[in-house]
């Protein structure tokens, strides 16, 4: 029991990873090498999403078609602008009256990240979605390393972060910017990734909305 | 946002840790960290300087967990009182704008327009600069370093001279462009050709008994809000307030007096109000004198001796009401202006009451204008008249602060710059009919000889028409803290001048129209809460020297752009084998460790602390405040200089004749070598200009009737232009408290971008309040959403600047992708021309007609 329940949660933290990888400035050649998006889909299928894993799988097809230069032409044009992104990939634009960068929910991720022992090292704002995602992870991961070691204190604790963390800052947004992925993404690397996020917080809303304990 | 590390991407199992050892997620962006929290450290208020506007405001932010959460004026400052001005909180959103350029990209789609994606990608700063610094190789290469164009905004008034003021000469280019002529320049004429002085005034308004706002706003905008907002109330108590403007501003709102003059003819009612002073014998005694028997003799329509006046401060008060005043009665302004005649006799009476406490405080809405000169001469001469300058209440130069300047670049000139720094600028300036004369006469001593040629200042709207005449002249540009796609007149000239041009890099905090075609973007910091830097200002008495520093750690891969930047584009000249920038950038020498900068950062630092040595030495007793170091200077913020002293330049104004100018040797003198040079006389020089005097008419503030395009019968509208007091120069549309409460500009709506509109207008024309019309001048038409309201006179029509953004962030731009703007640029109505003595783009005095059709 305890090591599908370790076992369950590492694959929560590889899902949420890989998820957060996709979200990076793409890397196609390192993509492809990875396999990223099949090693995403095989992960999805394990947790019984086989709709986002076959979206996965799509996006994995999408990789092989699509040039280096579309991608990256692509990511640029969604998340960065300059024009103003369409799919700011920011916590704090969706979450904050007053669209900005830094806000009052920006701090609260800081708060959290502070709490559970992680420090965000780079020059963007910490509530970035890669980030956020990345941050599920190391909890999931820390929620394994616990069950591992039997530390119900640090399970508990972890468990705890994770719910108040995915439900009033991941949760709140995220299927916005899925949806606007899903709406305005032109190639279908970023439309599947679109229906990929919104398919799986979807899926972890209904998983964390259990008591922390029994939820791996 | 790279993957730094290739393991984020592996499953946990590949990568080797059996399930029952799992030791935690792999890591990219964040780090472990012993467990902590936030929040529960003070927060501090750490100081800067805004430049939302020209008053360059010493602020503070309150920063909280490394975020800037409030700001306020810095509680030592003399200018500003500790208070800042509506648009200093719009900071705060700019610097958290979610639309800011945060790493370096460039263009992919070599197709350049209006509505074409530029197909952007986020590349390195080490990609962007090797780029920039091969296209300019190539120019020194071919020997055509003059085809570097540098292009300045917003600058700051010291690190400027380090990218403006050397990094185009030591390239061999003497294209450096200054904004400053779309800014206010023709009002500097003024001043300069009666008293001298080529620069924007200060008050006394702590003691002004009359204060006279004349095409301007200074409750909203024009380089002194806070102290004007903290000073206006009073002047009630001790006199009034008239405010000549086409549109019923916010100070016309609250003054005695509002003049709503038709546009363009403040020349006019100037020349009328001088003509009561002078009849009424109101003018100073102590600063103009007095006739020698003591009886006046300045009637109406009469010629006076000139041998029967004594003047004391002043030069030509005679000959100036010989030449021009005697017959501008308020009968004749009146008419011209649509100022009833008794007005202008009670506002001259009440100003002539208040006599030298009262200011005239002009702006940019008397000169910017084609033939905006005269204006300015006209309205500026009235604080003569009344001897209101340098004197309680009155109109003071600016006061300054002591600065170090950096070394001299002279020895990294080589062959090439030397040579090529001379060929003729891109701007136009000094051709027959673009004269750009302002400041006066240069004087330049060599070996012992001094030459005296005229001074030929900087035509920026022209840098368009340069490069539509001439394609190859300019290959390559750099550009910072720009938009003139936007913010020039007949914007669209710039849109087709820029899409030819072959390489564009904009350092911008923001992508905008201009970025549009921009071969790289470059994200440069914020500069009032990322940027180090000193700026200098003055306002209510004092100078400033007030530190522009980082309060927050910057964001994404902003650099400062006129020296991080231009440190780590040296490099990779030098790395080309052009290090003469490099060399000039690493002579600096810190004042204080001697030590030499290593790096960008120490670059930066050290210009800072070079340019505010004097202030913060502390080995000097200062005239003003007292610092002890450079330490304790970045703690304050602030050196404020001593209180300007009353009557300082009387008997040494710097003029040809020392005194205060009504007829101006000083501007015959200039006038006079500009002719010569060009082998033609003043008269051809001022018909080819476009102006209407000839004679000795030239040399005296004079009436000149107002440019139109468009005729009145095609045109009937006179269309104006005006600013928000939350414009942040026309940085802070994409911000939603700029939209939200635009509403703070009296006339204006929340969200909209109205274009007023007399009610008796729209009664004739069938058009009511939230119609949608369309604007059509001579030049394109914009489609606006209208409103009827009476701050406007019928027949005159008046919409903000700052909306229509095209290309922008979300908020501003209504939607990029399909070119469709948020309301309306008047600069793409507006067509370009210019005040061509001064060099200024004309954008005030209603030179523009347009004809309203529903739309």
């Amino acid at each position: 029991m305890t090591t599908d329940l370790m076992q369950a949660a590492q694959r929560q933290s590889d899902a949420y990873r890989l998820l957060a990888a996709c979200f990076y400035q793409p890397d196609r050649e390192m993509f492809v090498e990875e396999n990223l998006c099949a090693n995403l889909a095989g992960l999805m299928q394990e947790i019984s999403l086989p709709a986002v894993g076959e979206a996965c799988r799509r996006m994995a097809q999408s990789l092989a078609k699509n040039s280096q230069e579309e991608l990256l032409v692509e990511y640029s044009g969604l998340f960065l602008g300059p024009f103003g992104a369409p799919a700011h990939p920011y916590g704090s634009v969706y979450l904050e009256q007053g669209r900005k960068l830094m806000g009052d929910s920006t701090m609260e991720v800081l708060q959290l990240y502070a709490e559970s022992g992680v420090k965000h090292e780079g020059d963007e704002p910490p509530d970035h979605i890669a980030i956020e995602l990345e941050f599920m992870s190391f909890l999931e991961g820390k929620i394994a390393q616990a069950i591992s070691e039997s530390n119900q204190a640090g399970r508990a604790d972890f468990s705890a972060i994770r719910v108040r963390f995915f439900n009033r800052l991941l949760a709140s947004w995220a299927p916005i910017l899925g949806s606007i992925l899903k709406e305005q993404a032109t190639l279908a690397f970023y439309r599947d990734l679109g229906e990929c996020l919104v398919g799986f917080i979807s899926a972890e809303q209904q998983r964390l909305q259990k008591p922390a304990l029994q939820t791996p | 946002m790279k993957i730094k590390r290739r393991d984020f991407l592996k499953l946990s199992a590949a990568t080797g840790l059996a399930a029952a050892a799992f030791k935690g997620s792999t890591l990219n962006a964040l780090a472990e960290t012993p467990q902590g929290a936030i929040g529960e450290k003070p927060g501090v208020w750490m100081p800067s300087t805004c430049q939302g506007c020209t008053a360059w405001c010493p602020v503070e932010f309150f920063i909280q967990d490394g975020r800037a959460v409030k700001v306020r004026g810095n509680q030592l400052s003399k200018a500003n009182n500790g208070y800042c001005c509506p648009r200093g909180h719009l900071m705060l959103q700019q610097t958290y704008d979610p639309d800011r350029v945060l790493t370096p990209m460039k263009r992919t789609n070599p197709v350049k327009g209006r509505g074409i994606d530029p197909k952007f990608v986020p590349i390195t700063w080490d990609e962007a600069l090797d780029t920039l610094a091969d296209k300019m190789m190539e120019l020194r290469k071919a020997g055509e370093p003059e085809k570097l164009l540098y292009m300045r905004g917003r600058y700051s008034p010291t690190s400027t001279d380090l990218c403006y003021g050397t990094m185009p000469k030591i390239f061999g280019s003497p294209n450096a462009i200054s904004h400053s002529a779309i800014c206010a320049e023709a009002e500097k004429m003024g001043p300069g050709y009666t008293q001298g002085f080529f620069g924007y005034r200060d008050y006394d308004m702590a003691k002004t008994k009359c204060l006279v706002v004349w095409g301007c706003d200074p409750l909203s905008s024009n380089r002194q809000v806070p102290n004007v907002i903290n000073k206006f109330g009073d002047i009630f108590d001790r006199g009034a307030v008239i405010a000549v403007d086409p549109r019923l501003s916010a100070s016309a709102a609250k003054a005695n007096e509002w003049l709503p003059i038709k546009p363009g003819e403040d020349g006019a009612l100037a020349a009328a109000i001088a003509h009561v002073l002078l009849t009424e014998g109101m003018w100073s005694k102590d600063f103009v004198g007095d006739f020698k028997d003591g009886k006046n003799l300045f009637k109406t329509g009469a010629t006076v001796d000139e041998a029967a006046f004594a003047e004391k401060e002043t030069h030509g008060i005679v000959k100036w009401w010989n030449l021009e005043l005697k017959d501008k009665t308020p009968a004749w302004a009146a008419k011209i202006t649509l100022i009833p005649e008794k007005k202008i006799v009670s506002v001259a009476r009440t100003m002539g009451k208040a006599g030298s406490a009262c200011a005239v405080y002009m702006g940019p809405g008397v000169a910017m204008m084609p033939r905006g000169t005269y204006a300015s001469m006209a309205v500026y001469a009235l604080n003569g008249i009344l001897g209101s300058i340098e004197t309680e209440g009155g109109v003071m130069q600016s006061s300054s602060v002591p600065t170090d300047k950096f070394p001299s670049i002279d020895k990294y000139l080589d062959e090439l710059a030397q040579k090529s720094g001379k060929t003729k600028k891109i701007d136009g300036r000094g051709a027959k009919d673009m004269p750009a004369i302002m400041g006066g006469i240069d004087k330049k001593e060599k070996d012992g000889k001094v030459t005296e040629s005229a001074k030929a200042n900087v035509v920026t709207n022209n840098v368009a028409n340069g490069m539509l005449k001439d394609p190859g002249a300019i290959k390559v540009c750099i550009s910072t803290w720009t938009n003139f796609a936007f913010s020039c007149t007949g914007a669209q000239r710039w849109e087709k001048a820029l899409s030819a041009l072959p390489f564009f890099a904009h350092l911008v905090t923001n992508a905008s129209e201009m970025s549009q075609f921009a071969d790289l973007v470059l994200p440069a910091t914020f500069a009032p809460t990322e940027k180090l830097s000193i700026i200098t200002n003055m306002a209510n008495l004092h100078g400033h020297m007030s530190i522009q520093q980082p309060v927050i750690k910057p964001l994404g891969q902003v650099k400062a752009e006129e020296t991080e930047v231009m440190w780590m584009l040296a490099e990779k000249l030098k790395a080309r084998g052009f290090a003469n920038l490099f060399d000039y950038y690493a002579s600096l020498e810190d004042p204080e460790t001697k030590k030499k900068p290593a790096n960008a950062a120490e670059f930066a630092e050290i210009a800072a602390k070079i340019s505010s040595h004097k202030v913060w030495d502390g080995k000097e007793k200062m005239k003003g405040d007292q610092l002890s170091g450079w330490d304790d200077f970045k703690k304050k913020g602030l050196y404020n200089s001593e209180t300007y002293a009353y009557k300082k330049n009387w008997g040494k104004f710097k003029t040809e004749t020392k005194k205060f100018e009504f007829y101006s040797e000083t501007l015959k003198k200039t006038l006079g070598l500009f002719a010569e040079k060009n082998k033609i006389t003043v008269d051809e020089v001022l018909k080819a200009s476009g102006y209407e005097a000839q004679g000795e008419l030239v040399f005296v503030p004079h009436y000149e009737s107002p440019k139109r395009h468009g005729s009145q019968e095609e045109y009937p509208f006179t269309f104006i232009d005006y600013k928000s007091r939350l414009n942040r120069e026309g940085r802070s549309q994409n911000t939603v408290w700029y939209q939200e409460f635009k509403k703070v500009d009296v006339g204006d709506e929340s969200w909209e971008d109205v274009v007023k509109i007399n009610p008796a207008d729209g009664k004739k024309l069938g058009i009511k309040s939230g119609d949608m019309v369309k604007l059509t001048s001579t030049n394109a038409s914009i489609i606006v959403k209208a409103k009827l309201w009476e701050g406007v006179r019928p027949g005159t029509i008046a919409k903000c600047y700052g909306q229509g953004h095209w290309a922008y962030g979300r908020v501003a731009a209504k939607d990029y992708a399909k070119a469709i703007p948020r309301g309306g640029n008047n600069n793409e109505l507006m067509p370009d021309d210019y005040d061509r003595l001064s060099g200024a783009t004309a954008r005030n005095g209603g030179f523009t007609g347009v004809k309203i059709q529903k739309a």
